[in-house]
């Protein structure tokens, strides 16, 4: 378990991480979220053990991560932002000075394991320069993993890919899920959604929201909205919606298609398509539309901002 | 020949210690070392090291140019003593300020290893590289020895001059392991020691101008390096000539470990 307990960090006269505190539970997948320069990379720094905090600790089951840093660090995979990769090595030397830094024990096997675990299997000898941006980032995440750790920690590990290379980097994130401790940070919402099991909203250096993505959405949920389309009578349709019980607001949008806000967490859909249907007008879809993360994370952040 | 075997001894000393008894050295110094085989600035620097040095001997021997007390030094200081000059920043250039531009000190603070065994890592793998530039010059030795009826130099001297330019070296090092730590741009670290190295051989230079036994000329070839290696040059070892490469080493090793500490803080 990791235990983010009051952590401040001050740059100077910059405050990046204002008293922030948050649990990991193990086998649990934490997002960080947030936008650029909310705290992230300086929250996960200190996670690491990387740098100090100001005020504040983390503790690594329960054992503060500063005076214990070399155990902890033996226990730990990070990756950070930028893969720290070392251009002019070989994959497959790479990781064995990786392993060798990390106290690994059985080297030959803990390599070819995660080199079949990241797909990068039989690279042995590639020097690390030549590879795609792509496969960059797997020797990254492999160097992360050599230690078979505990914990681990993922700065924004699937910025700067393409759609397919995302897409295999998620899926491999989702296999590590099981008796390890994972912080991932992103700034991309539907990631979220598809790997963690638990979001950590982050903005201007501090915590505005946290909770499942389930979660938030729910608290969220007042804001739900209702797309209607119609073949015509678009005018008399909106009469109908205006006067129908727990329609707040209503948006006429192209192709004759009106957007409802709803109130509370009422679904009024199948009222609402019988009424339309009784009233000789042709239905052409009725749905609800979901708030996306996104919605959330710009309501949270926004919101922040407005407050300030 | 004393103070050679001497030399030998620590540097023996500091690797085994360096490479046996601490594994995390042992694992910096390698990776450090084969790197540098690895990237085209080891191969230049190597090979401008050799040519350079090279190009110097062949002036002294042909008699183009004029060098040292001898009528023929068979190892022509000047030559390596500006080429260890020149070369050992482009060689530590890369130790500290490429870690920082790339981000793999990341790896290295994230990892169970402190900061002074990444310093003695990289100091000892340096101090390699330099070996492996100065047993290249032996091939020098070699011809000259076989071409030369009296190479002006008996082996003694030899072994004198190459001690000096190892200590010399060892300084060097150890000025350009700090110049990269507070720095992210290799060039920067690289421009900045050669300036450095050339202003303390100019010192020495100029103390000798200053008049004999005074205040200021002791202070100018205190503070240099080349003045302290002069004498082993010639054959001469002094303890405070020993003393003040050790204190030296130590100070910018010690500077450049802050430095490198310094960056967990920004």
């Amino acid at each position: 378990m990791i235990r983010v307990d009051n952590v401040k960090k001050v740059f100077g006269e910059f405050e990046a991480l204002k008293g922030i505190s948050f649990n990991v539970n193990d086998g649990e997948i934490v997002g960080l979220l947030g936008p650029n320069g909310a705290g992230k990379t300086t929250a996960m720094r200190i996670c690491t053990g990387f740098m100090p905090a100001t005020s504040g600790n983390v503790f690594v089951n329960d054992y503060e991560i500063h005076n214990n840093a070399d155990p902890i660090k033996e226990m730990l995979g990070y990756l950070p932002e930028n893969p720290p990769i070392y251009n002019e090595m070989t994959i497959s030397d790479y990781l064995f000075f990786v392993a060798r830094l990390k106290h690994v024990k059985k080297l030959d096997q803990q390599v070819q394991k995660v080199m079949k675990a990241t797909g990068i299997k039989g690279m042995d000898s590639h020097f690390i320069q030549t590879l795609s941006k792509g496969y960059k980032q797997r020797v990254g995440i492999a160097q992360a993993l050599i230690n078979d750790p505990k914990f681990l920690v993922l700065d924004e590990p699937t910025v700067g890919l393409d759609p397919n290379q995302i897409i295999e980097i998620r899926e491999l994130i989702k296999s590590l899920r099981g008796d390890r401790t994972i912080i991932l940070s992103t700034h991309i919402l539907p990631e979220v959604s598809e790997i963690c099991d638990r979001v950590v909203i982050i903005d201007n250096g501090k915590i505005v929201a946290e909770g499942t993505p389930d979660k938030l959405r729910d608290i969220m949920a007042y804001t739900n909205k209702i797309l209607i389309q119609v073949a015509g009578e678009v005018e008399k349709t909106k009469k109908i919606c205006e006067n129908f019980k727990g329609v707040k607001d209503i948006t006429v949008q192209a192709d004759n298609r009106l957007l409802l806000s709803i109130e509370g967490h009422n679904d009024i859909r199948s009222e609402l398509s019988s009424k339309i249907i009784s009233e000789n007008l042709k239905l052409k879809e009725i749905r609800l539309l979901e708030i996306s993360l996104e919605d959330i994370f710009k309501k949270l952040t926004v919101e922040e901002q407005g407050g300030k | 020949m004393e103070g050679f075997i001497w030399t030998l001894k620590i540097v023996l000393l500091l690797l085994v210690v360096g490479c046996f008894f601490l594994p995390n050295v042992k694992n910096i110094f390698w990776r450090e070392y084969k790197s540098f085989f690895t990237s085209w600035i080891g191969y230049i620097t190597l090979f401008g090291f050799f040519i350079f040095t090279a190009f110097f001997i062949f002036l002294a021997w042909k008699g183009i140019v004029y060098y040292g007390q001898k009528p023929f030094a068979l190892i022509n200081i000047t030559g390596f003593v500006i080429g260890t000059i020149f070369f050992v920043p482009i060689m530590t250039m890369r130790a500290f300020a490429e870690e920082k531009k790339s981000g793999t000190i990341e790896l290295l603070f994230t990892s169970p290893i402190k900061t002074y065994q990444i310093v003695i890592g990289k100091f000892l793998s340096s101090f390699a590289l330099f070996i492996t530039f100065l047993l290249l010059s032996l091939i020098y030795i070699l011809y000259i020895f076989m071409f030369e009826q009296d190479p002006g130099a008996d082996y003694k001297l030899i072994f004198s001059e190459y001690m000096g330019i190892i200590y010399l070296g060892i300084g060097m090092i150890a000025l350009g392991l700090f110049l990269s730590s507070i720095t992210k741009e290799p060039f920067v670290a690289a421009l900045s020691g050669i300036v450095l190295g050339f202003f303390l051989l100019f010192l020495s230079q100029y103390a000798v101008s200053e008049s004999e036994g005074s205040l200021m000329q002791l202070i100018l070839s205190e503070l240099s390096m080349i003045s302290h290696v002069q004498d082993m040059f010639q054959g001469i070892i002094k303890v405070k000539d020993i003393a003040f490469f050790l204190l030296w080493t130590v100070l910018f090793l010690s500077l450049a470990n802050t430095a490198v500490e310094s960056h967990k803080w920004k």
